[in-house]
């Protein structure tokens, strides 16, 4: 499971980039510039990130199609909704680098920061 | 018994007692020491409610032993002594099951919020991977999210992973960068968020003790302070603080709810006037002391148990 985690990367990447649903035979070919990978790979890959809700499927003849169920940018939207999520039942547990200022204790910062730096040019 | 009340009183002052108490302590100034005081007072107030149950479990199923034995030869008691006989088996027996309910739901509750940590905390991290770009010139465990809300976090599900957004990238400096890299590495080599994660499931099984309320929050503030002091020890605190402004400071991402700047201007004012030598030998020391009665009361504890079982035993 762990060394599928740079091909599910890849693969997303592809589906992402891509206008409209595509086959397994499909990502294949676009992937075949970066590594050669073997197509029951991919194809298992594929069928892993659909149950993991990534991707949504139909059949087209004998082969499913695939398209992603969101946008990358909506993804990244909702990951930092859970970050900023301040709920004391957020799921995660978090440690931002910084948090977010009101407006005094930003003029107090600013105020400590330019102390700082005259002091330091002195 | 009597241990037993001593013992729940005893947990129950400290975790009333302790968040003041600390408060009233410079713990910045020696941040690691106060992590450590504020884990071992947690540690120490569950000990000895754990301890006062377990006592009163262990006491109550010993007297309807002893009861059972004593009744054995009693074929001369009268009627109503046995009746009030049975039902103060009975009592101790209800005491016993009860004792024994609470101990099992907390662990049940504690493993219960920890496996849904864990799996949030995996999920996110595999989401952040695929969904974020590799920037291998910051490092190979740093993923970048295409976006522009200022956001710089660590995750350890799984595989240790720094997460820094577009935004933090356009707003810093490189050395700030490094400085702000530097930290998060830190928090992933002290196991920081094992810590964090273990007060946070504590935390939601607890809700009602103020001690485990506040020592999440209190801890995490003071590791993002031993973080700042690893990172200030590689990059200065020049460079650390001027991030810290630049991104905390500025237009609020759309989604930011009622997170408190507080704990940002603490940890800004502590970079640009760190504690001089003296005020940190001070505040260790007084740390240092509250550290050994804190540590000294279980050890306290586990030798009055065992002497009391002891003499129950042998008595």
């Amino acid at each position: 499971m762990r060394g599928f985690g740079e091909l599910e990367s890849a693969i997303m990447d592809v589906m992402w980039s891509r206008a409209e649903p595509a086959t397994v035979r499909d990502v294949l070919d676009e992937l075949r510039g970066q590594r050669d990978r073997a197509y029951t790979t991919v194809m298992t890959v594929m069928g892993i990130l659909h149950n993991k809700g990534w991707l949504r499927r139909e059949r087209v003849g004998r082969a499913w199609r695939y398209e992603p169920t969101i946008t990358r940018e909506a993804y990244v939207a909702r990951l930092m909704r859970d970050v900023l999520d301040d709920s004391v039942d957020a799921e995660t547990v978090f440690t931002h680098f910084v948090e977010q200022a009101s407006p005094e204790e930003s003029q107090a910062l600013r105020a400590a920061l330019r102390r700082l730096l005259e002091g330091e040019s002195r | 018994m009597t241990l037993a009340v001593c013992l729940a009183f005893y947990g129950a002052l400290v975790a009333v007692g302790t968040p003041g108490f600390l408060r009233r302590h410079p713990v910045e100034r020696a941040p690691r020491l106060g992590v450590a005081v504020w884990v071992t007072t947690v540690a120490s107030a569950l000990l000895a409610w754990t301890a006062a149950i377990g006592i009163i479990v262990a006491e109550a199923l010993m007297t309807v032993e002893r009861a059972d034995t004593t009744c054995d030869g009693c074929l001369l008691g009268t009627g109503a002594g046995r009746l009030s006989g049975n039902l103060l088996d009975l009592l101790t027996a209800v005491v016993a099951a009860a004792g024994i309910a609470v101990l099992a739901w907390f662990a049940c509750r504690v493993g219960h919020a920890a496996c849904r940590l864990r799996q949030a905390g995996r999920q996110h991290a595999r989401a952040v991977r695929l969904v974020g770009y590799s920037a291998p010139r910051l490092g190979t465990d740093t993923v970048v999210l295409d976006t522009a809300d200022r956001v710089a976090y660590c995750l350890s599900g799984g595989r240790r992973t720094i997460v820094v957004t577009a935004g933090v990238l356009r707003s810093l400096t490189r050395d700030q960068l490094a400085a702000v890299l530097a930290h998060e590495r830190a928090h992933l080599a002290g196991r920081h968020h094992l810590l964090l994660a273990s007060l946070a499931v504590l935390r939601r099984s607890l809700r009602w003790v103020p001690l485990v309320r506040a020592a999440e929050a209190e801890v995490g503030r003071l590791l993002e302070m031993c973080a700042d002091d690893a990172a200030a020890c590689r990059y200065g605190h020049t460079s650390l603080v001027t991030a810290l402004v630049a991104l905390s400071v500025g237009p609020l991402p759309e989604l930011a709810l009622g997170a408190s700047g507080a704990a940002t201007l603490s940890r800004a004012r502590r970079l640009l006037a760190p504690p001089s030598p003296a005020e940190q030998a001070t505040a260790r020391r007084q740390l240092g002391t509250v550290l050994l009665v804190a540590g000294l009361a279980p050890v306290m504890v586990f030798g009055s148990m065992a002497l009391s079982a002891c003499s129950v035993i042998l008595g």
